[in-house]
């Protein structure tokens, strides 16, 4: 079975950009601020793969459960000794937000200085490098489209499990509604947060993993797929993981079928203008549909736009 | 090593630069409330201006060969306009003013785009759309080369060669001018009753709204004219460097580095945004220049060290001293601060007046009441 590469591509990135879409709405139903540094966790998977196959020699895919552990371990870091401690103190949403792109700063910093190093120490490209030698391919299909759609169904599936049917994804869903009326319930609201945290990382660090696997791998990529990732989230809600879930798909495939479609069909300079498809998502869903794709599909609203049509009709 | 003065030079230049977006971040979200994620905006739209307005002007009034490709022949074009306009100061002050005027306008024009979203979303939405937004105008620039040469970006006049000073000197005297009366004008504004209008539109909108304030055209106006001041920095920031580079004009560079500034200094308060930005820009600016003398010592650029050190140093003062060195204080006006201490004065000796009154009641009933009693009066 053959699949044209730009479509692999895109798929890819859809199902990528899902899962980092959903961790970003994650976080900010549990600690209602944007995380702008949620891009840049993907990067640290990235670089673990990196490691992983430029200097120990080993496959990407066995290193996956690492990257998750890495990225999850930092997203936690992150809240516990940043957010947590400037909540204690009274910090504003504001400030909270302002500090995680001081977060994303540091990280890219950080991330900076290891490709650095680890250019001069191992002399392996560190900046603008792919993997895609390491992938495998299963009857035609290359490894990282068949990994990353079942990596999404899979996930997505523990997800819908573990909130609605288990004691956390209750207590998960309560925090978020009202996080007074959970406490004072007896959930632990704060240990509840944190897991939430962990889960975003392990998210963030298994798809910045499988990024290079097909796409081009850079420190700055988080920056420049946050934009999308935000887009995702925005688009299915803000709030709704669900949501988040076809958001990403959606400005994912958009982002890379579309502006091939166009640079195909239309000019080959629209390719340079990849990112404005997000961005453009984004302004008018905030604009137009402020409750995203959700609010748009919700029954009233379908009856009222059925009346609507009736009426139009007679 | 470079010499001292080229040091201080350096600094001034760049505390100037920087001081005008910081500045007119505190007039949008430490006056007003709004918080302006997408400075950047403004910034690049003000820089990609001064990339494309005075050279291409300069080439017409010059008679520069027209078959040329600006953006490709542009270090010819400029360096032939260059040696013109050395010898013609009038016509080089009045391109530098029509570009510094135009850039204002170019920022304001962006400013009320970005004000249309500002003025219906709150929050989170309102963070991620003025992000979105600078992105957007990044990427243009950054592709489109015709604005401001995309990638490798445009050559800009030298619009104060006609001066026998160092190059330093210039630059500081034309940066920091401008800073100076971008400080002047914004104090002098804030100090006006809009400025306390504005204050109240961000403690309270509500009751700015009862009173009779159109907060939304209040909102708007703040954010044209902040965004107006902010695309004026874009344009000294090109004719510092004789060059606009739209890579430059990043959300870290030109929008976290304002909020770090106001941030570390104090909102709603221009001395403290004076400190904060001073304060910044020598750490950043320090790192910058030695970071070659120490670069032996790692295996890394330390420019990198110098971010992570930026960003420890903001999230401490944001946990520790959210309200930053130079927290914000009440205005009072001269008049209505003397008849305020008058009021409290007088307020005060009649306190006194009756707190005697009341001991002098209490001793005298307290001689006809049981002791028991009077101890539960005055206990």
């Amino acid at each position: 079975m053959m699949i044209p590469p730009i479509l692999v591509g895109a798929l890819v990135y859809a199902s990528l950009l899902s899962l980092l879409s959903v961790g970003y709405t994650l976080t900010y139903m549990t600690a209602r601020i944007p995380n702008f540094s949620h891009g840049t966790l993907a990067v640290i998977g990235m670089y673990v793969s990196l490691t992983a196959a430029k200097i120990w020699k080993v496959n990407p895919y066995y290193t996956l459960p690492l990257a998750s552990l890495v990225g999850s371990g930092v997203c936690l870091v992150i809240y516990i000794a940043v957010l947590e401690t400037m909540q204690k103190f009274g910090a504003s949403r504001i400030s909270m937000s302002i500090a995680t792109i001081a977060c994303e700063m540091i990280l890219i910093s950080i991330l900076s200085i290891y490709a650095e190093w680890a250019l001069a120490t191992y002399d392996i490209v560190t900046r603008q490098f792919t993997l895609r030698v390491f992938d495998f391919s299963l009857y035609g299909l290359p490894g990282v489209l068949i990994v990353s759609i079942v990596l999404l169904i899979g996930l997505v599936t523990v997800l819908h499990i573990m909130l609605t049917k288990t004691v956390f994804g209750i207590a998960l869903r309560a925090v978020v509604e009202n996080p007074h009326l959970a406490i004072a319930q007896g959930v632990n609201a704060n240990f509840i947060v944190r897991i939430s945290w962990i889960f975003t990382g392990t998210l963030a660090g298994l798809a910045g993993a499988l990024l290079p696997l097909w796409f081009i791998g850079n420190v700055m990529l988080g920056s420049i797929v946050l934009v999308s990732i935000m887009a995702g989230s925005i688009l299915g809600g803000l709030s709704n993981i669900y949501g988040a879930i076809i958001g990403g798909g959606i400005v994912g495939f958009t982002e890379i079928f579309l502006t091939y479609f166009l640079a195909t069909n239309v000019a080959s300079w629209i390719i340079s203008y990849r990112m404005i498809m997000p961005l453009s998502i984004l302004c008018i869903t905030v604009l137009l549909f402020p409750g995203g794709i959700t609010s748009i599909l919700a029954s009233e609203n379908i009856e009222l736009l059925r009346g609507r049509f009736r009426e139009w009709l007679q | 090593m470079a010499s001292i003065v080229s040091i201080i030079t350096d600094i001034l230049i760049f505390f100037a630069i920087y001081l005008i977006p910081a500045l007119a971040l505190n007039m949008i979200y430490g006056y007003t409330g709004l918080p302006n994620f997408g400075l950047a905006l403004s910034v690049a739209g003000g820089a990609y201006l001064t990339g494309f307005l005075p050279g291409r002007l300069a080439a017409w009034i010059f008679h520069i060969d027209p078959s040329l490709n600006y953006i490709q022949d542009s270090v010819y074009i400029i360096r032939t306009i260059n040696m013109s306009l050395q010898s013609n100061p009038l016509l080089s002050m009045m391109l530098l003013l029509l570009t510094l005027a135009s850039a204002v306008l170019v920022g304001m024009a962006l400013g009320l785009v970005a004000s249309y979203p500002a003025i219906r979303l709150r929050g989170t939405y309102l963070l991620i759309v003025l992000i979105a937004m600078a992105e957007m105008t990044r990427l243009i620039g950054y592709n489109y080369e015709p604005i401001a040469g995309g990638t490798l970006g445009v050559s800009v006049p030298k619009m104060l060669g006609w001066l026998n000073l160092p190059v330093g000197a210039k630059n500081l005297m034309l940066v920091g001018g401008s800073a100076a009366i971008v400080t002047i004008l914004v104090e002098k504004l804030l100090r006006s009753p809009l400025g306390r209008l504005l204050r109240a539109i961000r403690d309270e909108d509500n009751v700015a709204e009862s009173l009779g304030k159109d907060i939304v055209r209040f909102k708007m106006k703040v954010m044209t004219l902040g965004s107006g001041v902010a695309a004026l920095c874009g344009a000294l920031h090109s004719l510092y460097l004789g060059a606009t580079v739209p890579a430059a004009y990043t959300r870290t560079d030109w929008t976290f580095w304002p909020w770090l500034m106001i941030m570390i200094g104090g909102k709603g308060n221009n001395r403290g945004v004076i400190i904060g930005t001073f304060l910044a820009i020598v750490i950043k600016r320090t790192i910058t220049i030695y970071k070659y003398s120490v670069a032996h010592f790692f295996p890394f650029d330390p420019v990198w060290l110098e971010r992570i050190f930026m960003g420890i140093i903001l999230i401490v003062i944001m946990t520790i001293r959210p309200e930053g060195i130079l927290p914000e204080k009440p205005i009072y006006l001269r008049g209505i601060h003397k008849r305020e201490k008058e009021r409290e004065s007088w307020m005060s000796s009649l306190r006194s007046r009756l707190r005697v009154l009341s001991n002098r009641i209490t001793r005298a009933s307290n001689t006809d009441i049981p002791k028991n009693i009077a101890e539960e009066q005055n206990p």
